[in-house]
């Protein structure tokens, strides 16, 4: 734990978010780059989607990425609960919009594909409906972290709400093999192997990393922005208590 | 190709995705920017009034 405490130092961090942040934005970059080139112009059309399936390289990772940002916050709200440090609560929250950023994502790119695919923007199928959910999860999150003004109260309270809302990633996960779903079942995270064919997965795998370091990128610059933030409420604070005028000893009578 | 014509689902797919991430870029950007500002302000004038 020796490590991780001296790493946890909020002053120590913005030295090193910093280098982290500029690495991840230009390995983002650069696979976003590689990833839409081979997305557009080697992955070939599916036999029975045709173009359609150009769709999954923008849908899927944001999937993935919806799910990965909750678990983040999972191990964020253990850490304020367990260890009651105050990075864990500044990881959790500055990763919430962003996780409601890519869940949107993969309902939006969902109901696009689901039109010409399926014949309907959205059906309330399991898969579906437990994203949905997961979004309104992020959106309460947010919502309680901004309602609560005592921020210790308000990183216990939303630690523990996250911790109960963790229950819905294994049913997004296992949604499509405990129900009968419009939704397909997984084709790439399989204990059995990808049943998607070298030519697509390779762009998909590509752009899942380009969205993964874009996140990682994403995270530490906001979460240097909810350090200062936390900073100016403490400067504000002794600021104001400076200045209220000290209660004067009354006079025995 | 049976599902041939469906560009234009595509085309959204893609505009909205790079919407959305312009758009997470410039709150970032911009959260940052005024919280470093608003920081400089306080400890500029911290420092002034410990000073008087």
């Amino acid at each position: 734990m020796g490590i991780v405490s001296r790493l946890a130092n909020p002053t120590r961090f913005l030295s090193y978010s910093s280098v982290i942040f500029k690495w991840s934005a230009l390995f983002a970059l650069g696979l976003f780059a590689i990833g839409l080139y081979f997305a557009f112009f080697v992955a070939p059309e599916d036999y029975q989607q045709g173009q359609t399936v150009r769709i999954m390289f923008v849908h899927v990772p944001a999937a993935w990425l919806a799910m990965f940002c909750y678990t983040l916050m999972t191990v964020s709200a253990i850490g304020t609960l367990v260890w009651k440090h105050s990075l864990a609560d500044v990881s959790a929250k500055a990763a919430a919009p962003l996780g409601a950023m890519f869940t949107f994502l993969a309902l939006v790119t969902g109901a696009l594909w689901g039109k010409p695919m399926w014949g309907t923007w959205w059906v309330w199928d399991a898969r579906l409906t437990s994203v949905l959910v997961l979004f309104l999860i992020y959106i309460g999150l947010i919502i309680l972290w901004r309602t609560i003004e005592e921020p210790a109260i308000a990183a216990k309270t939303t630690a523990v709400m996250i911790l109960v809302g963790f229950i819905n990633i294994p049913i997004i996960k296992f949604s499509v093999d405990w129900w009968n779903t419009l939704h397909q079942p997984a084709s790439v995270m399989r204990l059995d192997g990808p049943t998607i064919h070298a030519d697509i997965l390779t762009p998909l795998i590509i752009m899942a990393f380009a969205y993964s370091f874009a996140f990682i990128a994403l995270h530490m610059r906001a979460m240097q922005n909810e350090i200062h933030r936390r900073r100016v409420r403490t400067l504000q604070k002794k600021m104001a208590m400076s200045q209220t005028p000290q209660a004067q000893p009354q006079p025995a009578e | 190709m049976l599902f041939e014509g469906h560009n234009a689902y595509i085309t959204v797919c893609y505009a909205v995705t790079a919407l959305v991430f312009a758009t997470a870029i410039l709150w970032v950007v911009l959260d940052g920017r005024a919280q470093r500002e608003q920081l400089a302000k306080l400890q500029n004038k911290n420092i002034d009034e410990i000073g008087r």
